[in-house]
């Protein structure tokens, strides 16, 4: 099983898509309404979450991916456990 | 001769006169002009070994001439493009901002200036980490900030929305010779009342197998081997029109030069570096890499022509100099075709010793450090050399010479049969 460290995830969208430190974000967060991420930073968080941790991506779960929530529960139904910080 | 005074604004062709402005530089002598400038005058050299850069486990060469601090992984790296990790961008960027820093508050017209920066090979190196990346990956495989930040008119378009500069843009890719290409086409414009200002020159980072590893198949790059003498101290392993020149030595870099026509310059009171006279290009329609002679002579001789100045006017030419066996001594017949027997007493000196070849950007670094011989009266030495009996020009090794000049040529060929040759003028604002 993988575990990924939630804390550590948030850091890794913070990063990749330069989300300002005064932005919060949380679970119910949307990626381009609440944190300015465009489409081309999504992608490429995608990516990194890839690289990173070895987990792929089909392209209707990509669509569907709307909110940092989905995010966690796209990566749960992959089987990864998310520890807390 | 030229007939223009500085109070005139047109040149002997009733052209607008064109002036320079503005300069900015990156290198592996310093991350700006002015420090460029110090380490060409005191004739050190740039070229260094970084096994880090160049890992000879995919390289054919662990030597070439890097700018430090600079890229996307580098701490200090511009905020504003950090995605776009291709080094030419960085470099680029930064230069036309330093090139462009006189005009700082300055109530110029945003469209009246056009943007012409030039590449070679533009983001290649982006494109060859993603490549490398993508191996690993599954279908999603291939970075989104890969596309536009490998494209060459990238540099342009991130200036121009960086700087606010809203004219005329163009990309020009011509090789070795893209930088001058540049500086032409900037001129060409403003020639064409298509422009009142251009912010022209070249960048380029291309350190990838694919380019690194042919040029050195194609016995174009030197690959330095034990006992030669730029294996123990790589600074001596570009050796312009020496007699042991053994190819070129890549290197990255980045020049860019604010050209303005005179009524705006003094419209807007900037302080004036130099005149841009004289331009040409042409092509060699002969060979895919070898230069030709022939075609050198002529583009040469139409820079002239077209600054209105005879061959007896040139006071120093900044070479091509790339120290292949080819280009120095095709280089220096083809000098010594159009100036015939004044040729020898025209210093002629290759900045390629210094910092090596980076590519498209070398001729806009070139062109910069002409206009600066000519407002300081000193030419920057040719280091490395040792006299070849076949290559009989004074080439001003290893030391700097302070000698007045009026007007000065620097000319690059590219592969491709692409020659570009550029006059300017010392400006006395009299």
């Amino acid at each position: 099983m993988i575990e990924i460290r939630h804390d550590e995830l948030i850091q890794n969208i913070r990063t990749t898509a330069k989300i300002p430190s005064k932005v919060l974000i949380t679970s119910t967060s949307r990626f381009q309404d609440d944190l300015g991420v465009d489409s081309l930073d999504f992608v490429s968080i995608l990516l990194n979450i890839q690289d990173d941790f070895g987990i792929e991506w089909t392209d209707e779960e990509i669509s569907g991916i709307l909110t940092v929530s989905d995010l966690l529960d796209g990566l749960k139904k992959r089987g990864v456990k998310l520890l807390a910080a | 001769m030229m007939n223009t005074s500085t109070s005139q604004n047109v040149d002997h062709r009733n052209r607008p006169r064109i002036v320079v402005v503005g300069m900015g530089a990156t290198s592996c002598l310093g991350r700006n002009w002015p420090a460029t400038w110090a380490g060409l005058r005191d004739g050190r050299g740039g070229i260094t070994r970084n096994t880090d850069r160049l890992p000879l486990e995919r390289f054919m060469t662990d030597i070439g001439g890097f700018v430090d601090g600079f890229g996307p992984t580098s701490p200090d790296s511009d905020p504003r493009i950090v995605k776009l990790e291709a080094r030419f961008l960085h470099l680029g960027l930064a230069s036309a901002e330093e090139a462009w820093k006189p005009l700082t508050g300055k109530p110029y017209d945003p469209d009246r200036v056009a943007v012409v920066a030039a590449s070679a090979f533009g983001g290649m190196d982006l494109q060859d980490n993603e490549r490398v990346k993508a191996e690993s990956r599954g279908r999603l495989n291939m970075g989104p900030y890969t596309v536009p930040g490998l494209l060459i008119n990238q540099l342009g378009g991130q200036i121009s929305q960086h700087l606010g500069l809203l004219g005329p843009g163009f990309g020009p890719s011509n090789a070795c010779a893209s930088g001058g290409h540049a500086l032409v086409l900037g001129a060409m414009l403003i020639r064409l009342g298509m422009a009142d200002m251009a912010l022209c020159g070249a960048s380029e980072s291309v350190f990838v197998p694919s380019v690194v590893n042919s040029f050195a198949t194609m016995k174009a790059l030197a690959v330095i081997k034990p006992g030669d003498r730029g294996f123990d101290d790589p600074s001596q392993s570009s050796r312009p029109f020496s007699a042991d020149r053994a190819g070129f030595v890549m290197s990255e870099g980045s020049g860019m030069i604010a050209l303005s026509t005179l009524d705006e310059a003094r419209r807007l009171n900037l302080e004036i570096l130099g005149e841009f006279v004289g331009l040409a290009v042409n092509s060699d329609g002969y060979h895919m890499a070898a230069p030709f002679k022939s075609q050198i002579e002529k583009c040469l001789k139409l820079a002239l022509q077209d600054a209105g100045i005879e061959t007896n006017c040139i006071d120093y030419y900044n070479a091509h100099g790339t120290s292949t066996t080819v280009n120095d001594s095709t280089e220096t017949l083809a000098l010594k075709g159009v100036y015939g027997d004044f040729t020898k007493q025209i210093p002629v000196s290759s900045i390629k010793g210094a910092l090596g070849h980076s590519l498209g950007a070398a001729s806009a670094l070139e062109a910069i450090t002409t206009v600066e011989s000519l407002r300081r009266g000193e030419i920057v030495p040719t280091i490395n050399h040792v006299v070849d009996p076949e290559l009989d020009l004074d080439y001003v090794p290893g030391q700097a010479r302070s000698k007045p000049i009026l007007h000065a040529m620097s000319a690059s060929f590219g592969f491709g049969g692409t020659n570009n040759a550029l006059v300017f003028r010392r400006w006395n604002d009299d």
